[in-house]
């Protein structure tokens, strides 16, 4: 960077400007951003807000009941999304060895594809498909339980790519060396490719959260956007993204809630790669002092 | 040869056998180009065979040919026979972790696992099946003594292996091909990714090891071969192929080789 605004030749500097001023920019949108949802929203972020439930749409009361549900439903669809997510990149790396079959390594590459165009899938035709299938097939109705499925369908993509990288990541040495050592299949994936695999697999549920709490399109056909309490996972459920959604736009004086609680999801999200970056951390230190056992 | 084959008679693959390893008209090839072709070679019970040759001979594919490390090499298909105590290592009844327990292999570069020195030794173990946490403790030692690495980390077991210095992880792998009690050593140029200093007190513990173990050697110094090989197999590749130009006896490979390429590799690597 620093060679680049010293550098003596035009081109250099216009390159040097270009790339601080997109910097700039990107730091100054996100500024903006906070400062903007803070000056409007903040003064509604009271403790009370926090712990009272919604009274008059959203006007008044609380969130409680729409932060538990929001918890619930990103819960439920990493639950249903992870193990999915991790066997089916487990199914393409296994694929992809030399000795797989062929007819493996063909299904290997159209489940990639099939994952390359369902992540480019807006996310309004999840909600319909996760509508036609969850709510109506299935019969679970608007619910927290249709809506966990259908971000779990949305953020599956996301999550596969992301596991993926990470098991193709591990060192071709170092699967050589868990192979000539005779370590089994399953121990080798256990000890060695997971445990390397680790930083990327909490990045990519990171991700799938960060992207669950975000959705909106999505789950007002599938969740519904009752703002009481869920009482059952049948239970049609708002969550805290649907919210600020219906305070912005169908709640006449509803801005300043919306904002809020915008900007309670904001600092969640916030908080969550702050969480995601501790963990790494801490994958990262684990491993340099060895499998987790205390050094002396 | 007598002691050799009674040795051998009657043993299932598994069984625990004595090491006698055979390649026979041997072909490897890469997305059907061959890199082998037509190797015949036998190491008896106990003895290091050292390759040496050119880069690109095929010295490396056919060790990986004993421990079928080659399944895991795209597009490579082998053709002949290798054998294990005379049973092909390819044949359908052969379980191959079982294989790969009883042939233990080292890498040029050092592939410690990311965990603990003990728990680089421990889980070959586990895997094995040996329960007994004091047999455990007993081989894990045994291994680290034969490669001079006991005195050094016997006070840090738990710390990481990546911790230990280049020559001390390779001896680590060395120990962890060991702690198995393979009949098998392949070691794929284990010396030549180490500084000199590392490299000699690896190459002393393999000097160690010589005679307790089946041993292929692939090399690319000629003083190694000399120091720790009783035979040394020359390949050459002749343009279309790998193939094995000369199979001596170390001293009468270095000191009088017979095939004039043999003459002038000894004498170009000598140089």
């Amino acid at each position: 960077m620093r060679e680049l605004a010293t550098g003596r030749d035009v081109r250099g500097r216009i390159v040097a400007v270009a790339a601080w001023g997109g910097a700039a920019l990107v730091v100054a949108s996100f500024g903006l951003l906070v400062a903007d949802l803070a000056r409007r929203g903040a003064g509604e972020l009271t403790w009370r807000y926090l712990i009272e439930a919604p009274r008059d749409a959203g006007r008044a009361g609380g969130i409680l009941p729409i932060a538990v549900a929001t918890v619930w439903m990103v819960a439920l669809a990493l639950a249903f999304a992870a193990p999915l997510a991790l066997a089916t990149a487990l199914f393409l790396d296994e694929a992809g060895t030399p000795s797989a079959p062929r007819a493996l390594r063909r299904a290997a590459a159209v489940t990639r594809r099939s994952l390359d165009v369902l992540g480019g899938v807006p996310s309004i035709v999840f909600g319909l498909f996760g509508n036609a299938l969850f709510c109506r097939s299935f019969g679970w109705g608007y619910s927290l339980l249709s809506g966990a499925a259908t971000l779990a369908c949305m953020v599956l993509p996301l999550m596969v790519a992301t596991f993926d990288e990470g098991l193709q990541r591990v060192p071709a040495a170092e699967r050589a060396a868990a192979a000539a050592t005779g370590l089994s299949r399953s121990a080798t994936l256990r000890h060695v490719l997971l445990p390397r695999a680790a930083p990327l697999l909490l990045a990519g549920t990171g991700l799938a959260v960060a992207r669950s709490l975000a959705e909106t399109a999505a789950l007002l056909f599938t969740a519904g956007y009752a703002d009481g309490w869920p009482r059952s996972p049948l239970d049609s459920a708002r969550s805290l993204s649907v919210h600020v959604w219906d305070l912005a736009l169908n709640v006449a004086g509803g801005d300043a809630r919306a904002c809020a609680a915008a900007l309670l999801l904001l600092l969640v999200v916030l908080a969550l790669h702050g969480a995601v970056r501790g963990g790494l951390g801490w994958v990262l230190r684990r491993r340099s002092r060895g499998h987790g056992e205390s050094v002396r | 040869m007598k002691a050799e084959k009674d040795c051998c008679a009657g043993r299932a693959l598994g069984a625990g056998g004595c090491g006698r390893v055979a390649f026979e008209r041997v072909d490897v090839a890469y997305h059907g180009r061959l890199a082998v072709r037509g190797v015949s070679l036998a190491v008896a019970p106990g003895r290091t065979l050292a390759l040496v040759g050119p880069s690109g001979s095929g010295k490396s594919s056919l060790l990986f040919c004993v421990n079928r490390l080659i399944d895991l090499v795209d597009g490579a298909t082998v053709a002949g026979r290798v054998t294990l105590d005379q049973r092909d290592v390819r044949s359908p009844e052969v379980d191959l972790l079982d294989l790969r327990r009883r042939v233990g292999m080292v890498f040029q570069r050092p592939t410690p696992f990311p965990f603990s020195i003990r728990r680089n030794l421990e889980l070959p173990l586990q895997e094995r099946g040996i329960a007994a946490r004091s047999e455990r403790a007993d081989r894990l030692r045994a291994a680290l003594v034969a490669v001079g690495l006991w005195d050094e980390v016997a006070d840090r077991l738990e710390r990481p292996a990546t911790a230990l210095s280049g020559g001390q992880q390779q001896r680590l792998c060395l120990a962890r091909a060991l702690v198995l009690e393979p009949e098998v050593l392949l070691l794929d140029e284990p010396c030549s990714a180490l500084d000199p200093l590392a490299a000699a007190v690896v190459e002393e513990s393999l000097a160690a090891l010589k005679g307790r173990v089946t041993t292929l050697l692939v090399t690319h110094s000629l003083a190694q071969a000399r120091r720790l090989a009783d035979d040394v197999a020359l390949l050459w590749h002749d343009g279309s192929a790998g193939t094995l130009a000369e199979l001596q006896p170390t001293a009468d490979f270095l000191g009088s080789p017979k095939s004039a390429l043999a003459r002038a590799f000894v004498a170009g690597a000598g140089r």
